[in-house]
């Protein structure tokens, strides 16, 4: 079978799994059904995973289908579009796992209405499934509002004394938050369709549709940005800063495009399309620079209220506490993610200055995240709250890395997303296996559990472990590449003034490994260690329950988790490979957020050391021309008088400088990238 | 014989045999193997340690072709086998450079850490050691721990303990090395809390857990900076593709051309590898300050020193085999490993190389003081312990040749009686029903003579006392630490000579240092030869000429190398003060543990004897190694022919063959002065230990009344002072006033009184409590001061982060939730269901919207 089948049938699958529960006759095997539903899904995701190519090397998308959904001919080009990169393949395949998982912990803890929770477990799964390979924008966004629906109800419903309130503020917080999104999510589509030659404001014409494809506007945004700052960054005597001719408050710098562009390319001043390219140029940075900033921030208030970062992470302890134990495992495991996702898929990529401008904020925003949801977690009495805000601090280690915008920080952060859904999926798992016993998530009133309980003990200690990033263990490896990319971008990648903050967000986000250490090697000190303590169950249903140890239903829930985090901790090469290609373009786009960092002999001196291309030129290069001192001429004359000093080019020898592979910006609008 | 197996296969099969005794005994243990599990690790074991020998062998035939032919040495260096990639990330790193030194290393770099195993004499040295203990400690293991209801559990554990350590010692990269350094660790954790019923071993556990994942975030942020100065984590120097590159000495340790000429293109030269360390290529100045520093933190968490040493006294908690194997013998020397590994790096710092040395001296001395009045015989060991790791730190930090070398040997011989002691405590422990307080039994030479015997000659070894394994071992590092000092003073004042006329402040010191950042320079041709001090000259035995590396040296000033000259001079002090307690304390606890009546506790009813053959004689083969391993090894006492086998053998590791370090090698001899000077040290603590502790307890008589200012404080008890209001008369009298409504009156003197007494007596209760023999019995209440410096106000924080969570972050997001219901209440008015109202307000409304454009038009 086809791969895009796989991959369409692997969302649609738990669809129909659901309208099959909703079948009058079908409620009394519901609990089959779903685990029959999960399995095929598990199987077709398989199918897909093992497909995608070692390397991660695709040309465009894996497995891309697409169908159209609002035709061209309503000015909008809406499509049912789906595939997969590096960046969603991991999460993806998390989704199916973590629905075994999920299935199983559920088998006999929910009782009533058993056929409606299974169904909304698969919508949930289904909205999961589709968020990862949504590849247009408008199919993500109704993916991603999609997904809270069901969560809505597996809270409201089945969750525990306060649901009711944990639901509602849960839904409403969120969607507060991705309304705004959603905003900023269209405005890309604007920005995308706003281009150079395209003067004035776009128009709802059949022949010039809006384009709502990721890739497309990825690809496009991208070279609006390289179209720009190719220019200027590889100006060897620059000296003003990439923010600075951002905030536009530079003239000087504008001339300075434009006479770059014009030797570079050996066009008349007076060409069209130079005057084009100052029309981008001033667009760019003038109105639409702060356009972009305030898209950002529209997107990161959607994104970082899923992720959660601080301070917007309060509705998680809630939803967390009250959820039904799959609920929690996929809210962990999945929903999280959708946050993180989000900002690698489109805020980083697609507004690559506004993002760099952001970074400081979000670091800190990252750490303290990180120390006070490690802080809060230590004098926590309940172990889904104490769990929870493990999350708050772990997630702030992925929101570390992909901010460290360099390669081992944004693979570190994704791979740190699965480690977290891996362990944290199972820690809320088993820690709902314990509650399906006693009926209570007190600390203190356990105690010494292992001596009865040794299997329950042995997977706990292995998924703490897992979160506290053993080495060997998955958790580590994420870690380890978030703070290894943290203190590169720190220490060697970022000017003075800013050197000192990231130097210290780095440090402090280290002290996070102790804390996480301590309040989870605590909790399990305080219930499976000591002296044996066990409440005295109090529920109604008493006696129906599993007993004693985890049976083989529960230790087959959680063994695959187990596998992964032996696995991804042992050969993590598996995991980063595959995604290695797609992050590296995104890295690579904001590798350099404050504009070139090294002084120009040492780049004249680097003879021979091929450098990779910021963008793919999308036509021949026409680097070859190299600079030459300014000439005469209106505008050079200007940009001397205006900047002694700066304006000298250096002459370089065609093929040593690093300024001979520069390649041209494209004026022509990019091919639609489909 | 070395034909037969392959260096490699070796080096691979050596931690795969325990590894797959773990899992074999982890799967199988519960069910079919259960009082069998040892034969699968002891097997595992014998079978790692067999071909530790093998390896051994083959480094040693490598070096000895080696002499002959030169400069092909490859195999005493280190040699890479690769299994895996374990992660690998294009172009992670891109190296900028406007040095001319590092230029060659200018270009992306690949991060790329594969699971890769090297053998050099260092590794070599540790596999030995690490599999011969281990393997006597699971035979003994196997009576001590029989019938326990975990018995394969403790053994998987063990197993798994040794996988990960032989791995540590035999990787290739510091990722690798931070992984097995964190793995040892928690195979510790685990073992610690091996009874983890009982809250206190669960509680050691964690503690040790916990205080070593501070020493890994020091080492964690030492591996983030390394990686973002030298752009690679690996030991070795990879080809681009990250394979191993080969080693091709011949242009590396050949001085003629210049550092350039030893990095051949497309080479990424390790942070450990050959290359660099010839070109001696390190980063000094404050960047390699910070990585030594980082590093010392980590390895004082594994190494238990100073100020992170407080989990290594409660992590005997765990069973004594454990003990004796990772808290005494071997995972406690990783730090001991990882400092001298990094040898080139903390060259690269002389100011680090100080701090080392300081911190095991403190050490050293602290937890010496503290082992003096210990009661339990297995934190005395810890403690002894600990201080014994701080005599290799000093060693270490000592910074020559000698230093590390002899830091790397006590390691070697202090495996031996160490694990000799621990087993024989656990001896003791298993015949008193484990009880393990020296005040509870008394006498046992009688009923536990092998024990007590070997017992003995492991407290000889300990104490220093010639000819026994600690005595050579302790007695160079004494001799390395005061030698340094002596270097440093011959340093400056051959300055003084050379150049009297410069000022001290800056001499000496190169330019590129002075940023903080730039590489070290090559003093080419430097060399101490031309003095006529014998002392100094660098001897090119086996390593690089002289000129490969230069004198560190260089990059102090006269006024600093006088400074540091007189501290290590005092840490020469130390070190002696040091060795008169390691005796004291090591005979108190023989004496009080062996001799005086014989006293046993209630618990050791019916099973007071020896321990079963499988026991003791494992502790024998100790003893023979406790007795012997410094006579084999240390050959300096001979007069013809003067050699120290050991440090001869670990001259080949590529740390300590090439670089600075070698500019620090001086020929082998034996110091006299010094040898005597601390035997008689060690003979007269050994004396008065046998005056205060043999026969009657003196100690309690007149040691505890002096050092605890009995005198002084007894007779100021504020209880005592509490209790006088209900002396008759005092009573009385106020009973009487009470009568007469001047209650009050008595009330408030008495208190009055009261309170002055308080006064009064604080400063002796303050006093007593911080008396040197409080002060040590209570291990200078340093738990206590974590406890309230560090964890209580941690939680406090969390507590207060907590509150702050739920009121003011949840605080202000409810309160933007309850404004749109605001809202919705204040419009709920207008909607009054009254149909003339809604046509008034119609009406009204119309009315404004014409006013408004009538004005508007008008303006």
């Amino acid at each position: 079978m086809d791969v895009s089948t796989l991959l369409q049938l692997s969302v649609v699958t738990p669809l129909v799994g659901a309208a099959v529960l909703a079948v009058p006759g079908a409620r009394r095997y519901a609990r089959y059904i779903a685990l029959a539903v999960t399995i095929i899904t598990m199987t077709l995701v398989a199918g897909v995973i093992v497909a995608f190519p070692a390397d991660g090397k695709t040309d465009g998308l894996f497995a891309a289908s697409e169908t159209v959904w609002l035709g061209e001919a309503s000015g909008l080009d809406v499509r049912f579009s789906l595939g997969l990169d590096g960046l969603g393949i991991w999460l993806y395949g998390l989704t199916a796992l973590l629905m075994w998982t999920a299935v199983l912990v559920s088998w006999s803890a929910i009782r009533e209405r058993v056929a409606l929770f299974f169904g909304m477990l698969m919508l949930l799964e289904a909205g999961c499934l589709g968020v990862f390979a949504a590849r247009d924008i408008i199919l993500f966004y109704v993916f991603f509002e999609f997904t809270l629906i069901p969560l809505f109800f597996l809270i409201g419903i089945w969750g525990s004394e306060d649901r009711r309130h944990a639901a509602i503020k849960f839904f409403l917080f969120t969607l507060a938050g991705s309304v705004l999104t959603f905003l900023g999510l269209l405005t890309l589509v604007f920005l995308g369709a706003h281009r150079a030659g395209t003067t004035g404001a776009w128009s709802n014409s059949p022949d010039r549709p809006l384009n709502f494809s990721i890739s497309y506007l990825t690809a496009e945004l991208q070279s609006q940005h390289a179209t720009i700052f190719t220019s200027l960054d590889r100006d060897a005597s620059d000296t003003l800063s990439l923010q600075e001719v951002l905030a536009g408050k530079s003239p000087v710098r504008r001339q300075r495009a434009r006479q770059v562009f014009s030797e570079q390319t050996g066009i008349d001043a007076d060409d069209p399309g130079l005057q084009q390219a100052e029309v981008t140029f001033e667009e760019f940075q003038g109105r639409d620079a702060g356009l972009r900033h305030l898209v950002f921030w529209a997107l990161f208030l959607g994104f970082a209220i899923k992720v959660p970062l601080f301070p917007l992470h309060t509705w998680l302890p809630l939803a967390h506490v009250q959820a039904p134990t799959a609920g929690s495992v996929f809210l962990a495991g999945i929903l999280l993610k959708i946050g993180t996702y989000g900002f690698v898929r489109f805020s980083i990529p697609m507004l690559p200055d506004a993002a760099a401008a952001a970074m400081p904020i979000l670091l800190w925003l990252a750490v303290i995240g990180i120390i006070y949801g490690a802080l809060v977690a230590l004098v926590q009495t309940d172990m889904k709250r104490l769990i929870a805000y493990s999350s708050v601090s772990h997630l702030g280690f992925c929101m570390l890395g992909l901010f460290a915008f360099n390669r081992l920080g944004l693979q570190g952060g994704t791979l740190q997303m699965i480690s977290h859904g891996i362990s944290t999926g199972a820690l809320f798992a088993l820690i709902g296996m314990l509650y399906e016993r006693y009926h209570t998530r007190e600390i203190s009133r356990f105690g010494g559990l292992a001596k009865e309980f040794p299997w329950l003990a042995c997977c706990m200690l292995l998924f703490t472990f897992s979160s506290i990033g053993l080495p060997g263990l998955n958790g580590f490896v994420g870690e380890f590449l978030v703070l290894l990319g943290m203190f590169q971008r720190a220490w060697t990648g970022t000017p003075l003034p800013l050197k000192a903050s990231l130097m210290t967000v780095a440090v402090l986000a280290v002290t996070g490994v102790v804390l996480g250490a301590w309040y989870m090697l605590s909790l399990v000190k305080r219930v499976f260690f000591g002296e044996t303590r066990v409440p005295a169950s109090t529920d109604r249903h008493a006696g129906e329950g599993p007993h004693g140890d985890l049976c083989w239903r529960e230790l087959a829930a959680l063994a695959p988790l187990a596998l992964f985090v032996v696995w991804i901790g042992v050969q993590p090469r598996f995991f980063l490979d595959r995604m290695q290609p797609t992050l590296n373009q995104v890295s690579d786009v904001v590798a350099n957020p404050w504009g070139p960092a090294e002084p120009a002999p040492v780049a004249a001196a680097r003879a021979g050391v091929a450098r990779r291309p910021l963008m793919p030129a999308s036509r021949p290069s026409l680097g070859d021309t190299n600079l030459r001192p300014a000439r005469d001429g209106k505008e050079s004359a200007a940009g001397h008088s205006l900047v002694p000093g700066a304006t000298t080019v250096e002459v370089a020898a065609p093929g040593t400088s690093d300024l001979s592979t520069i390649h041209a910006p494209s004026w022509e609008p990019m091919p639609r990238v489909r | 014989m070395t034909d037969l197996i392959p260096l490699s296969t070796c080096l691979v099969l050596i931690p795969a045999l325990p590894l797959v005794a773990a899992i074999v005994v982890a799967v199988l243990g519960a069910r079919l193997l259960k009082e069998r599990s040892h034969y699968v690790v002891v097997g595992a074991f014998a079978g790692s340690f067999l071909l530790s020998c093998l390896l051994l062998l083959h480094l040693n035939a490598n070096q000895a072709g080696n002499a002959d032919g030169g400069t092909e040495r490859s195999a005493g260096f280190a040699q890479v086998v690769t299994l895996w990639t374990w992660a690998h990330v294009d172009d992670a790193y891109e190296f900028e450079s406007t040095d001319p030194a590092t230029m060659a290393d200018a270009g992306p770099h690949d991060f790329d850490i594969r699971i890769a195993l090297r053998a050099d004499a260092l590794t070599g040295m540790m596999l030995a050691m690490v599999t011969f203990v281990s393997t006597l400690v699971a035979i003994f293991a196997a009576g001590y721990m029989h019938g326990d209801r975990g018995y394969w559990r403790f053994f998987s554990y063990v197993a798994l303990f040794v996988f990960s350590m032989t791995m540590l010692v035999s990787v290739t990269n510091f990722v690798l090395l931070f992984v097995f350094w964190e793995a040892v660790g928690v195979c510790s954790y685990l073992l610690i809390g091996f009874w983890y019923e009982k809250p206190a071993a669960a509680a050691a556990g964690m503690k040790a857990f916990l205080v070593n994942r501070v020493g890994d975030f020091g080492f964690a942020l030492a591996l983030f900076l390394i990686w973002s100065t030298y752009g690679t984590l690996n030991f070795h120097d990879t080809l681009a593709d990250g394979s191993p590159a080969p080693i091709a000495l011949d242009a590396a340790v050949s001085p003629a051309d210049g550092p350039a000429a030893t990095v051949t293109d497309g080479v990424v030269r390790g942070v450990l590898g050959v290359r660099r360390i010839t070109a001696n290529d390190y980063v000094g100045g404050q960047v390699a300050l910070m990585i030594c520093l980082l590093l010392l933190l980590g390895a004082c968490g594994k190494s238990a020193q100073f100020p992170l040493h407080v989990w290594l006294p409660d992590a005997m908690e765990g069973p004594t085999p454990v003990s004796a194997l990772i808290h005494a013998a071997t995972m406690v020397t990783a730090g001991v490993y990882m400092v001298a590994r990094c040898t080139p790096l903390f060259m690269a710092s002389p100011e680090a190389q100080l701090v080392v040395a300081c911190v095991g001296g403190f050490t050293a001395l602290l937890a010496g003081l503290i082992a003096m009045t210990q009661f339990d015989l297995k934190r005395v060991l810890a403690y002894s312990t600990v201080s014994q790791l701080g005599y290799m730190f000093m060693a270490l930090g000592a910074g020559t040749f000698t230093g590390i070398t002899a830091g790397m040997f006590h390691l070697f011989t202090h495996a031996f009686f160490k694990a000799l002691l621990f087993l024989g405590a656990g001896s003791v422990m298993h015949a008193m029903g484990n009880v393990i307080d020296m005040r509870q039994f008394g006498g046992l030479r009688k009923r536990l003579p092998i024990t007590h015997w070997t017992f003995f000659l492991g407290c000889l070894a300990l104490a220093g006392v010639p000819p026994l394994a600690g005595f050579w071992s302790k007695d160079t590092i004494v001799a390395a630490v005061h030698e340094r000092a002596h270097e440093l003073e011959h340093e400056a004042a051959h300055r003084h000579e050379v150049e009297p006329s410069r000022p001290g402040g800056d001499h000496g010191r190169p330019a590129e240092d002075q940023g903080g950042g730039g590489a070290i320079r090559h003093f080419a041709g430097h060399s101490h030869a031309a003095d006529g001090e014998p002392s100094l000259v660098p001897v090119a035995l086996i390593a690089a000429p002289a000129a490969g590396g230069h004198s560190v040296l260089e990059s102090l000033s006269t006024e600093q190398l006088h400074r540091y000259a007189g501290i290590y001079q005092l840490l020469y002090y130390v070190a002696m003060v040091t060795a008169f307690l390691t005796a004291f304390y090591t005979f108190r606890a023989f004496y009080l543990t062996f001799y005086g009546e014989e006293r046993i506790p209630p618990e050791a009813e019916g099973h007071a004897h020896e321990s079963p053959p499988v026991m003791w004689v494992p502790l024998a083969i100790l003893a023979f190694c406790a007795v012997f391993a410094g006579l084999a090894f240390d050959r300096t006492y001979l007069r013809v022919d003067a050699t120290h086998l050991f440090a001869e053998f670990l001259a080949n590791a590529p740390s300590l063959a090439a670089g600075a370090v070698t500019t620090t090698k001086v020929p082998y001899e034996f110091h006299l002065m010094v040898a005597g000077l601390s035997s008689a040290i060690a003979l007269s603590a050994l004396l008065i230990a046998t005056y205060l502790y043999l026969g009657g307890r003196r100690e309690i008589l007149w040691l505890k009344s002096i050092f605890d200012f009995e005198l002084i404080a007894g007779n100021l008890d504020v209880e005592a002072v509490a209790g006088w209001s209900r002396v008759g008369w005092i009573a009385a009298i106020h009973r009487q006033a009470r009568a007469a409504h001047l209650g009050w009156l008595t009330s408030l003197v008495g208190n009055l009184f009261l309170m002055a007494v308080l006064v009064l007596t604080t400063p002796f209760l303050l006093g007593r409590t911080l008396s040197p023999y409080n002060l040590s019995q209570r291990k200078f209440y340093l738990d206590e001061i974590y406890f309230l410096v560090i964890i209580l106000p941690m939680r406090a924080l969390g507590a207060v982060c907590f509150v702050v969570d739920r009121w003011v972050v949840d605080g202000t997001v409810n309160a933007i939730g309850r404004i749109p219901p605001r809202f919705g209440a204040l419009m709920r008015p207008l909607q009054l269901g009254l149909v003339q109202f809604y046509a008034l307000a119609m009406v009204l409304a119309m009315l404004v919207l014409v006013a408004a454009k009538f004005i508007w038009a008008a303006g």
